[in-house]
């Protein structure tokens, strides 16, 4: 059976696991963590980074550093949320071809799901190390509050990195998940989750014999550690320009170091009462003359900077209970989740609204990529004593005359659901019908997400309103949207086209696949060069150590001076491939290389006569 | 004649196109059950039971009368299946055998029940068989009608569950559904398609399988250990064929009944909607059909405050179903005869005419003949005013109405009772209508539209003149988006009942929208307008259905 691997792909940083022996494992990158930043970065010379390479040098190349991705996934360009997201960000983000989003870096733009791909490859690659085998399944993670396009969009990613996306499953119910798995819980749970750009509430019932349901789920799609990180640095932007009258929001790297500082200041705090800032020639005044930013926070201080976003996860858990008609008092367990639940004041609202010291069982970071590779595994595996009942976090309908939203299904549905709507012909000989599907909670068409436009065509010619189509609309276990349709008095399928509102086409995600797979074939046999390389030059470097020496001996024979040139020639040839990434070239020489240093040794090593 | 239809041995019943009510009705045909009774235990009208009987008959899945005894049994087939209901009598023992001998077999039998034409087959259903008397000579023939009666209920198979599943299980019958090559094995299959079949006709509970009184804790382990045999992801990436559709329906209302019995205030709705559609369901039975069924109608009303929510009509029925109705209906006779007034209810109506005293020779004069009857029409007369009265003070309307009913045909001559009938029979209509509303408010409220539409239609039977339930009639067959037709003709008489209401018109307005008819639509949306100039929400609506046809095309979908 082929295995499946779970990630969470985080707003922040990224997680992969994977169910091993029945217990499920977090995968730890090559360099030995256990999350790897979701950033991505082009250098100059067009070489792709990705993950903590990729942060690392993101002060020095901020215009070519991609962060919090996530935020923008599955957005429309016009969107209030990727306007908003421009003024902050250090990456130029630009519109695509179908009012979605894209991303420049260096000398070519980038679709979202792209650039979330190349986290998911890294990912990818770094499973199959662990496991040596090659990976194609995997379950990935969503905030449980995306729509209908962010989940397409992440899926998108999931099939560009070459991954066949078994399920999408919402982060907060992939953290119950981990955190029932295998206890034999009967308990209903709240799962409390601020991660770096979202902000989730579920509730569930965990049932005996495995049987996770989620009763009630909301959430905000942008509201996270990066709002956090966002005050602070608007609090020493806003300080800086009090004391020195210059904006460093005018210079990317600038900004790229705020944010740095801000987030470990952010983390710090959560340990400590009081933080220094500390950064060092941040800027040049007009005059030519380095100023420094240096300034204390308190905890106290960070507090009542970010007090209103801890104050609306508050809120929407409130309204969420209500919504759902939830006691408090019901809830047995509340699990935090996400990096943000570190965060003392954070922990204390979640203390006193919920009644309960929240459970410290489960790792914050690392939790939901456990219960996606739970998930994964039950889905394959039909052993595995354990299913999953999610909900729609968002009521589905269509928009009708005046501009109203009609709901066909509403929020917290369980999903997979479908419902059917009958649409007849306004018109003689009417052969097609337009019908807009939406999501969201509003009344009204404008306060909700446009899915698509469904044009119902080739309808059969007859007087008006004789016509009658059945539209079913279906929301899937991945809480994806399709739509069907059929003719009632036929029987015959209507065929439906999709336009897509913002988001890739099929082509296009093909055609993304195919560069990420060159990509890839490329990385491989780049990383296998690395390696050559690398021994190469440990042996090379051994053998120039030796050089003088070995001279020094042989010298004096005919052969000696022989052996000396032709070892001289060998180390040519090798430099010449590597500096030209022959890996062909290199690994022919490699058994020459040996030979010298072996030879070398043995001269070194023959006792002087 | 009343015919009693039987199902068609092997008919393969899956494979039909099979409408719910349909289906439903069909599971209720078991041989023994005639027409009229179908329409009483399901709560059918009698015209939709006649309507869905010749659709099965022509479907092949039903026959009719002339029940098949087996050949060596039927000594005189000769003898006319009417007098079955000699047999019945026979049972109560010599002395009526030879009662009914002084007056023939048939028609002369019927001069005693001048209201009731009964259906024999009917009858049969509450014939003891055990205790038959060792036959004589004489009721050598008599005995041999009687078995032909009961044997039926033995030999034609029983519509059940069980019996369609028995059906499925023989070999020799294919059914394509089975058939389906699909990743499910066949006992899976089977489950599927069982309980996709009796989605429809199962309430929450059943669904469930829990008992009505069942906690919210044995609800939740009820749906802990369904809801994953039927979850989607059970069947992750196998090949599902139509059962995929069939599986998700499954789920949805498991979920659906979860959702609904574990949430306190939607359990009491549910509760007393399905309260609800009990009782309406009974009182329309009793109030619509002839008043030959009254001894079971009766009995059934009696037994409902006993045995609580889960309706006798149902139990009843469901007796009736079951692989050992014989037995059942047995013992439900027995029932009927050890209470005194359902004892009185049923020998008016017929079912065991036994007079107290030895009946006269046959060889009697007229006049004797005529006390007689006399007599014995006094005392039916007595019984059902006083079943009358005894249902009033339980309150039971319908029963009560009934009764009178019945009284009234005994004695037209008498004004006063009359008076009492009509009067009755008023209020209980009315109760009924009042009991429809509830129940269609609560259809419509879960957005079971064509459901609320029935209702509402029933409301209107009973209120020719309630303009509101016309309007929902009109407006939940709008929501279905079927018939626009009838959606105009309620509206309108709604419209015409209260002029002066603005919604109603709207609604008509829209109406005449959905069926494409946009000038009267648009005289009727003025009118609207004109009517409630105030009204916030209306002239919302209003602004909506005049965007609706100002799109110069049907480019926009329907409402």
């Amino acid at each position: 059976m082929e295995r499946v691997i779970g990630i969470d792909l985080g707003t922040t940083n990224s997680c992969v696991a994977i169910v091993e022996d029945g217990v499920p494992t977090v995968i730890p990158n090559r360099g030995g963590y256990k999350t790897t930043p979701s950033m991505v970065a082009i250098t100059e010379a067009g070489k792709r980074l990705v993950g903590h390479i990729a942060k690392r040098q993101a002060i020095t190349n901020a215009e070519n550093t991609v962060y919090a991705a996530k935020r923008l996934i599955g957005r429309k360009f016009s969107s209030s949320q990727v306007k908003h997201a421009m003024l902050s960000a250090s990456y130029r983000i630009v519109e695509g071809p179908h009012g979605d989003v894209r991303i420049q870096l260096r000398d070519k733009t980038y679709s979202v799901p792209e650039i979330s791909a190349m986290v998911l490859q890294e990912m990818k690659l770094f499973a199959e190390d662990y496991l040596s085998e090659p990976v194609t399944k995997a379950v990935i993670t969503v905030p449980a509050y995306f729509n209908d396009g962010q989940r397409q969009a992440t899926k998108d990613a999931g099939q560009i990195a070459g991954l066949d996306v078994i399920r999408i499953v919402n982060e907060p119910t992939a953290a119950a998940l981990a955190y029932g798995f295998e206890r034999n819980v009967e308990k209903t749970i709240a799962v409390f989750d601020l991660g770096g750009g979202t902000f989730d509430i579920s509730i569930l019932e965990i049932g005996a014999g495995g049987v996770f349901k989620v009763i009630a789920t909301a959430g905000d799609t942008f509201l996270g550690g990066e709002d956090f990180d966002a005050r602070i640095i608007d609090w020493l932007v806003q300080g800086f320009r009090d004391q020195t009258s210059v904006d460093l929001r005018q210079d990317r790297m600038a900004l790229q170091r705020l944010k740095d500082a801000a987030e470990k200041a952010k983390c710090e705090l959560s340990g400590v009462r009081e933080t220094e800032i500390n950064l060092p020639f941040i800027i040049s005044s007009g005059r030519n003359e380095a100023l420094h930013l240096q300034r204390t926070l308190t905890r106290d201080a960070m507090e009542s900077l970010c007090g209103d976003l801890v104050e609306r996860c508050v809120e929407i858990c409130r309204q969420t209970l209500e919504d759902a008609r939830i006691e408090r008092e019901e809830i047995e367990d509340v699990i935090l989740v996400g990096g943000m639940t570190r965060m003392p004041r954070v922990q204390e609202a979640v203390r006193q609204f919920f009644g309960r010291e929240p459970c410290k069982g489960v790792h914050p970071d690392e939790v939901v990529a456990l219960g996606a590779a739970v998930q994964g595994a039950a889905l394959v595996d039909e052993s595995k004593q354990m299913v999953l009942l999610d909900v729609t976090p968002h009521a589905l309908g269509i928009m009708t005359y005046g501009s109203n939203f009609e709901e066909l299904i509403p929020m917290n549905t369980t999903v997979p659901t479908s419902r059917s709507k009958i649409f007849t012909t306004s018109r003689d000989n009417q052969t097609a019908v337009k019908i807009l599907v939406m999501q969201g909670e509003s009344a009204q068409a404008e306060g909700n997400e446009l899915l698509g436009e469904f044009v119902l065509t080739g309808l059969r010619r007859a007087p008006k309103g004789q016509v009658e189509i059945e539209v079913t609309f279906a929301i899937d276990s991945d809480g994806i949207v399709s739509v069907g349709a059929k003719d009632l008095e036929t029987g015959q399928q209507q065929s439906i086209q999709v336009t897509a509102s913002s988001g890739l086409t099929k082509e296009e995600v093909g055609a993304m696949m195919e560069a990420a797979k060159e990509y890839l074939v490329e990385r491989r046999s780049n990383d296998e060069f690395e390696g050559v390389k690398q021994e190469a030059e440990k042996v090379i470097a051994d053998i120039e150590k030796m050089f003088p020496k070995v001279q020094a001996i042989v010298q004096s024979s005919d052969f000696g001076r022989d052996a000396i040139e032709k070892a001289r020639s060998i180390l040519e040839r090798c430099r010449d491939a590597i500096a030209r990434k022959d890996l062909t070239a290199l690994r022919g020489q490699m058994d020459s290389l040996a030979r010298t240093h072996r030879m070398f040794k043995g001269v070194i090593a023959r006792p002087q006569g | 004649m009343v015919r009693v239809p039987r199902p068609v041995p092997g008919c393969d019943i899956k494979s039909l196109p099979l409408r719910p009510d349909e289906a439903y009705l069909l599971s209720r045909i078991d041989g023994v059950v005639s027409e009229r009774e179908l329409s009483l235990i399901t709560g059918l009208s009698q015209a939709e039971v006649t309507t869905a009987l010749d659709r099965l008959f022509v479907l092949g899945a039903v026959d009719f009368n002339e029940p098949r005894a087996p050949v060596s049994r039927r000594a005189h087939p000769s003898v006319a299946p009417s007098s079955g209901a000699v047999s019945s009598r026979g049972t109560e023992g010599p002395s009526s055998r030879s009662f009914e001998g002084g007056f023939g077999a048939g028609p002369s039998s019927r001069r005693f029940e001048p209201t009731v034409d009964a259906p024999p087959a009917s009858r049969r259903s509450f014939e003891p068989l055990a205790d038959l008397p060792p036959p004589t000579r004489r009721s050598i023939e008599l005995s041999a009608e009687r078995r032909s009666g009961p044997d039926t209920t033995v030999d034609a198979p029983p519509v059940t569950r069980r019996a369609i599943e028995l059906t499925v299980e023989q070999p020799r019958i294919v059914d394509p559904e089975l058939e389906e090559p699909v990743d499910l094995d066949h006992a899976k299959k089977k489950r599927v398609l069982e309980l996709y079949d009796a989605l429809d006709e199962r309430n929450h509970y059943e669904l469930l399988g829990v008992a009505l009184d069942a906690d919210k804790k044995q609800i939740k382990s009820a749906y802990w250990v369904l809801a994953p045999e039927f979850h989607p992801d059970k069947y992750f990436r196998k090949k599902l064929g139509t059962y995929k559709q069939r599986i998700e329906a499954i789920f949805d209302r498991l979920t659906l009944a979860h959702d609904v019995l574990t949430s306190k205030q939607r359990r009491a709705e549910y509760d007393a909607y399905l309260e609800q559609t009990r009782r309406n369901r009974t009182m329309a039975a009793l109030l619509e059909h002839d008043p030959t069924d009254i001894p079971a109608v009766v009995a059934a009303a009696e037994d409902a405050p006993q045995s609580g929510p889960p309706t006798s009509p149902v139990r009843l029925d469901e007796a009736g179903a079951s692989p050992e109705s014989v037995r059942s209906r047995r013992s439900f006779n027995t029932k009927l005869g050890s209470n005194p007034l359902r004892r009185a209810v049923a020998d008016a109506a017929g079912v065991s005419s036994v007079p107290a005293t030895p009946p006269p020779p046959a060889n009697d004069s007229f006049r004797r003949y005529d006390a007689t009857r006399n007599e014995a029409r006094r005392l039916q007369l007595e019984r059902y005013v006083l079943a009358a009265k005894v249902a009033l003070e339980r309150k039971d309307l319908a029963a009560a109405a009934n009764a009178y009913r019945l009284a009234v045909a005994l004695a037209p001559e008498d004004e006063g009772l009359a008076r009492k009938a009509t009067e009755i029979q008023q209020q209980a209509a009315a109760e009924l209508a009042e009991g429809f509303l509830r129940q269609a408010e609560y259809e419509a409220s879960q957005g079971r539209w064509s459901e609320a539409a029935v209702s509402f239609a029933n409301v209107c039977k009973a209120r020719g003149d309630d303009p509101r339930a016309h309007e929902g009639v009109a407006f939940c067959t709008l929501k279905t988006g079927q018939n626009n037709r009838r959606a105009i003709d309620f509206a309108r008489r709604s419209v015409k009942l209260a002029p002066g209401v603005g919604e109603y018109r709207l609604t008509l307005a829209r109406a005449y929208m959905a069926a494409g008819l946009e000038t009267s639509a648009r005289v009727e949306m003025e009118r609207a307008a004109e009517l409630s100039p105030n009204d916030a929400r209306m002239r919302e609506a209003i602004a909506q259905l005049r965007a609706q046809m100002k799109k110069p095309d049907g480019g926009e979908p329907e409402k």
